[in-house]
């Protein structure tokens, strides 16, 4: 994992440095953050013994391009790199690379015009335990509108599959697939951002998702017979399994708030809370604040 | 054929001799300069020499419109250069002109022509945040204050004259003024004025990150 981990960092850093001499370039926007995460549940786990709290640092850089393919309608293509470094948990870090395109056309002219997306992203997941890497895949259908100079909101569609790499151990558990990480959901999801003045902003987001979901453990018997993939999971102990559990229902809240540092800075707070629910009252709950600088050159 | 000629000259020379100047200064209501006030001076009797309108420029820079308030003539081209490696797409609503400039790089190669006299509202239809004003004047005795909240306008032929005063923010309407300008005068004129607060769409740009599921 070590080397194979090493790889894909040096693709990560490759990648921020093409980021960066691409500035020099027309048309390509590059954004890069970093920041801090404080979870309360990284395990997703029901009971509060099983319940990892851990914090992470995390970085990105992205480089996107738009081409202009109508009046008011254009294409995008980007690569992203990201790094998530756990403070405890170093089995559950991940570096990932990945791609998008999505297109956006704007329904008229002027402020006030609603628009419509479609987006499509794909990257790869390198965790430090082996079990955790996978590809993610996320398929949205965005529309959004301001309606004043403070206020916009966007609302939309999304559709999500992560593929993990390697089973487990074929066959580990007859009847059971050896894939927990392998996930797929939809979900309904609304943004609205209110702005105080130039420089501070107001965010909040629902999201209603419909899917599989893992849940890492100890070895619980409730959990075991409400799942159908399981593997041993080290990124939180020894003694932790993974659990997918389908049919779940996870509504989303996030409230935050964003400051402008300068012109193309801003610091960004969240705070976001997930309830799970999945049949058999294997309920789960987690609570994510990050702090994240955001810098779009 | 001689006559015109003479008229001309001593047209020339009287617009040249006894010119007067206007300086203005706008102050807010809290004492401060105000930048991007246009001051306008409107003569009662026409020009003895009309100006010809001039090729105008309103920048796109780091995707902000350069400048932020620009004065012109009536009748004025105005050319919208973007310098910025994004595309824009410049556009008003604005009832003294509407038009708008689909997505571009560089230059577009025929300019706007600004004839009625007005406020024209600028935007960009990709970058919300992006606002910019033409005030057209017909009048062409104009200025708009820099960051010193002060203004010269020079060469105005003696005479009276409807001075009046345009900014973005102005929170109420502000009466004409009358002035009379003498010969060689550089007449001093100070307005103070209420602002509202502006009111810009923020361009801070926002994390992408997706929570785990």
């Amino acid at each position: 994992m070590a080397g194979k981990g090493g790889k894909l960092c040096v693709v990560c850093v490759s990648s921020m440095a093409l980021a960066l001499s691409c500035t020099a370039h027309a048309q390509w926007a590059p954004q890069y953050e970093a920041g801090y995460l404080y979870d309360t549940n990284l395990s997703r786990a029901q009971t509060s013994e099983d319940q990892i709290k851990d914090s992470a640092l995390v970085a990105r850089a992205a480089l996107a391009r738009a081409f202009p393919i109508a009046d008011y309608a254009d294409a995008s293509v980007g690569l992203d790199a990201r790094l998530t470094r756990y403070t405890k948990s170093h089995g559950a870090s991940f570096v990932a690379l990945g791609g998008s395109a999505g297109v956006r056309r704007k329904l008229g002219l002027g402020l006030t015009a609603p628009w419509i997306a479609l987006e499509g992203t794909a990257s790869y997941e390198d965790a430090r335990e082996d079990i955790r890497d996978g590809t993610r895949y996320l398929l949205s259908a965005t529309v959004g509108k301001r309606f004043t100079p403070e206020l916009d909101a966007s609302a939309g569609y999304a559709y999500d599959r992560r593929v993990q790499r390697e089973e487990y151990a074929e066959d580990a558990v007859p009847g059971y697939s050896g894939k927990p990480f392998s996930l797929q959901g939809r979900s309904w999801f609304a943004r609205v951002n209110y702005a105080l003045g130039e420089r501070a902003g107001l965010i909040g987001a629902a999201a209603l998702r419909h899917g599989d979901v893992v849940s890492s453990t100890r070895r619980n018997f409730a959990i075991f017979t409400g799942s159908n993939a399981i593997a041993e999971d080290p990124a939180f102990g020894p003694d932790f399994i993974a659990y997918r559990l389908s049919g779940a229902s996870t509504s989303t809240f996030t409230g935050g708030i964003s400051w402008s540092l300068a012109s193309r800075t801003a610091l960004e707070a969240t705070l976001t809370k997930d309830d799970t629910t999945v049949a058999g009252g294997l309920d789960y709950r987690a609570v994510i604040f990050s702090l994240t600088l955001i810098h779009r050159q | 054929m001689k006559r015109p000629i003479v008229l001309a000259m001593l047209s020339t020379l009287s617009v040249a001799g006894v010119a007067a100047d206007l300086h203005a200064v706008v102050r807010s209501d809290k004492g401060e300069p105000v930048r991007d006030a246009v001051i306008v001076a409107v003569p009662d009797v026409a020009p003895p020499k009309p100006q010809r309108p001039k090729l105008e420029q309103v920048e796109q820079i780091g995707e902000e419109f350069v400048p932020k308030v620009k004065a012109i003539l009536v009748g004025s081209p105005v050319s919208f250069p973007n310098r910025d490696s994004v595309r824009h797409h410049v556009y008003s609503f604005s009832p003294a002109k509407r038009f708008d400039l689909p997505l571009y790089v560089g230059t577009p190669a025929k300019p706007v022509v600004f004839d009625t006299p007005g406020v024209v509202v600028l935007g960009c239809n990709i970058h919300d945040w992006m606002i910019g004003y033409i005030y057209v004047s017909e009048s062409p005795y104009y200025a708009t204050t820099g960051n010193d909240g002060e203004a010269l306008i020079s060469g105005l032929p003696a005479g009276d004259y409807t001075v009046r005063i345009w900014h973005p923010q102005l929170a109420d309407v502000v009466e004409n003024t009358r002035r009379k300008l003498e010969a060689n005068e550089t007449a001093d004129m100070l307005w103070r004025v209420p602002l509202k607060p502006e009111v810009r769409i923020r361009r801070a740009p926002t994390s992408t990150r997706r929570g785990p599921y």
